[in-house]
C-alpha cells in the first residue's frame, strides 16, 4: 500500500475505512475526496502533474478561529522543581492536498478524519479559545496510531519554579508549529518552562523529534504571521 | 534692503522671516511627531485611534506654532484673546454640538469601549445594534444587521450605555426545554449533553450545563446553558436548538403541549346523550 502523504503522481488514489481520495485526469484533473458524510469535487487545470498531500497544523477546522492548540493530559504529570520531564502524547491532524507548484502555498483542500472541537484557555474576558484535544501523557512514543488522525508529540518540560509543579495542559501556538513525517508516523516536538506563578513558555522545535523525518508545509505560518514584535511563544499565564 | 527693515508698523523684515521660520519649522516638526507616532502606535492601537491621536498632535503643536509666531510679529496675545474671548462665545454657542462630539471623540479614543469591528448596542435595549465600522473625531460609523449604515454622533456614544458583544473572546447562551413528565429527565440530559459534545463550537470549558430547572404545569423544564466564541456564538444557537428537538424525538423523548385535566362535580350530559333521551 502506497503512503498518503508526500508528492504523488497524477491519477492516484487513496481508500481507507473512512477516507476515500482520487485525482484522475480526464481532459481537466478531477479530484474527489469523500470523508463520513462529506464530499468535495474539485476541476482543476494544473502544469505539474502531481500533487502534495501533507500533515498540516490543526487549527484550520472547522474554521480558522484560533492560533492555540490545547493538549488536556488525561492524568496530571508532576516535575520536581529544577527536574526535567520527557514525555509523549498525541495531537489532532488535519491533512492538506496542495497542487505541487513552486510556491505550493494555498491548499486545494483540507480535511481532518478527527473530531473537532474548542475550549477556552483561562478567564472570559481576556482568556484564548484554542483548538481541544486530549491525550493520555505516556513516557514512551506512543504505538499503533493512525497517522492520518493522530500525531505523536513529544514534549520536553522543565521546571524552573521553586515548587513542584503539576501539568494538567500544554497550550501551542500555530505560529511556530512545525510538523514532520515519515511512512509510518507524523510527529512534532514542544518545550515547556514553567516559571514562578504556575505560569509557563512552550514553544514548538523546527527539529523532528524523530529521525530520518520529512518536515510539512506550514501553512499558518505562511498565512498569519504575527504582529511585529509579538511572540511566537504561547505565554500560559492562566495555570499549567 | 537690511532685516531692520520694516515692514508694517513695528515689525521688521527679521521678525517677518523669524516667525515663518517657527511656523515652517512647527509644520515639520509637528509632521514628523506625528509620523513618529504613528509608527510607535502601529500595532498597539486600532488605525483609527492612532489617526486621531496624530492628528489631535499635529493641531495642538500648530496652534501653539501660530500663538508663537503672532507673538514674534508683535501681534496683542492678550487683545487677540479678548477677541477670541468673544469670538469663542460666537463660536461656542454655534458650535456646541461639533465641540462636544470633538470631546466625546478624544474620549472614546483614550477609553476605547469598542473597535473596529466589533458588535456593539448603542444605547438601551432597543438601541442600534451593529458592526463597528469606523470611529471618527466627531461620529462613529455602525453597519446594522440590516446592512444599514448608521452615522451617530461621538457625544451620543459617548454619553448611553455601550454593550460590546466581543468585548470577552466567550459568551454564553441558553434554552429552556420541556419535557414529559412521563419522560426520563436523566435521559433527556444525557442525550442533550451528547449532542453539545458532538458541537465544535460549544466549548469544552466552560463546561456546558444541563438540569433539571422547574417542574411545569405541564413540563419538567430542562434548563441548556452553552458557552461558545463570541464572534461564531449565533450560529450554534440557531442550528442547536433545532438539533436538540431532534435529537430528543429520535430518542423517545417528546416536548409536551401546554395541558390541563378538569373535573366536573356533576356528570356532564353530552350533545349525543341528549338527542338519545328526546327520542
Amino acid at each position: 500500500m502506497s503512503q498518503l502523504y508526500g508528492k504523488h503522481e497524477v491519477p492516484f488514489s487513496w481508500d481507507s475505512e473512512n477516507l476515500s481520495l482520487s485525482v484522475e485526469k480526464d481532459g481537466s484533473v478531477k479530484y474527489k475526496r469523500i470523508t463520513g458524510s462529506e464530499t468535495v469535487e474539485k476541476d482543476i487545470e494544473m502544469k505539474k502533474n502531481s500533487i502534495l498531500i501533507h500533515p498540516i497544523e490543526p487549527l484550520n477546522l472547522p474554521k480558522e478561529l484560533t492560533s492555540s492548540l490545547m493538549i488536556e493530559l488525561n492524568k496530571p504529570v508532576v516535575v520536581d522543581s529544577g527536574a526535567k520531564k520527557r514525555l509523549y502524547a498525541t495531537f489532532p491532524l488535519e491533512i492538506a492536498v496542495f497542487i505541487d507548484t513552486q510556491q505550493n502555498k494555498k491548499p486545494l483542500d483540507i480535511f481532518s478524519l478527527t473530531k473537532q472541537k474548542y475550549t477556552l484557555y483561562g478567564d472570559v474576558n481576556d482568556g484564548t479559545i484554542c483548538k481541544y484535544w486530549s491525550s493520555d501523557p505516556q513516557d514512551e512514543p506512543p504505538e499503533d496510531l493512525n497517522y492520518l488522525e493522530e500525531g505523536i508529540l513529544e514534549l520536553a518540560i522543565e521546571n524552573r519554579s521553586k515548587e513542584w509543579q503539576e501539568v494538567h495542559k500544554v497550550v501551542l501556538s500555530a505560529y511556530d508549529m512545525s510538523i514532520f513525517f515519515d511512512d509510518e508516523k507524523v510527529a512534532m516536538s514542544a518545550k515547556m518552562t514553567i516559571r514562578e506563578g504556575e505560569t509557563s513558555e512552550t514553544s514548538v522545535n523546527d527539529k523532528a523529534p524523530f529521525e530520518g523525518m520529512k518536515k510539512a508545509s506550514e501553512i499558518y505560518r505562511r498565512k498569519k504571521m504575527p504582529l511585529k514584535g509579538k511572540s511566537m511563544k504561547f505565554m500560559m499565564e492562566s495555570g499549567i | 534692503m537690511t532685516l531692520d527693515t520694516i515692514v508694517f508698523g513695528t515689525v521688521t523684515l527679521q521678525d517677518l522671516v523669524l516667525s515663518f521660520i517657527v511656523i515652517f519649522a512647527s509644520v515639520m516638526i509637528a509632521k514628523g511627531i506625528s509620523i513618529r507616532l504613528k509608527k510607535t502606535l502601529k500595532g498597539k492601537a486600532s488605525e483609527d485611534r492612532i489617526s486621531v491621536i496624530s492628528k489631535f498632535v499635529y493641531i495642538l503643536f500648530i496652534t501653539a506654532a501660530l500663538i508663537v509666531a503672532l507673538s514674534i510679529l508683535d501681534f496683542r496675545i492678550s487683545g487677540l484673546l479678548v477677541a477670541g474671548g468673544f469670538l469663542g462665545i460666537i463660536l461656542g454657542f454655534a458650535s456646541q454640538s461639533i465641540v462636544s462630539n470633538l470631546i466625546s471623540g478624544i474620549f472614546l479614543t483614550f477609553e476605547k469601549p469598542f473597535q473596529v469591528n466589533d458588535v456593539i448596542r448603542l444605547g438601551n435595549e432597543n438601541g442600534t445594534v451593529g458592526m463597528v465600522q469606523e470611529i471618527k473625531i466627531i461620529s462613529t460609523t455602525v453597519r446594522t444587521f440590516e446592512g444599514v449604515h448608521v452615522r451617530i454622533p461621538n457625544e451620543k456614544v459617548f454619553t448611553g450605555n455601550i454593550t460590546n458583544f466581543l468585548e470577552n473572546v466567550a459568551r454564553r447562551f441558553e434554552y429552556l426545554v420541556g419535557i414529559r413528565y412521563k419522560d426520563d429527565a436523566e435521559e433527556a440530559i444525557k442525550v442533550i449533553k451528547e449532542l453539545i459534545d458532538e458541537k465544535p463550537l460549544a466549548l469544552k470549558n466552560p463546561a456546558p450545563q444541563v438540569f433539571v430547572e422547574e417542574l411545569g404545569n405541564s413540563a419538567v423544564q430542562l434548563r441548556v446553558r452553552v458557552w461558545a466564541p463570541s464572534t461564531d456564538w449565533f450560529q450554534l444557537r440557531m442550528e442547536l436548538l433545532r438539533e436538540i428537538k431532534k435529537r430528543l424525538e429520535e430518542n423517545g423523548i417528546q416536548i409536551p403541549f401546554d395541558q390541563r385535566e378538569v373535573w366536573f362535580r356533576n356528570a356532564l350530559q353530552t350533545e349525543k346523550e341528549k338527542k338519545g333521551k328526546t327520542k
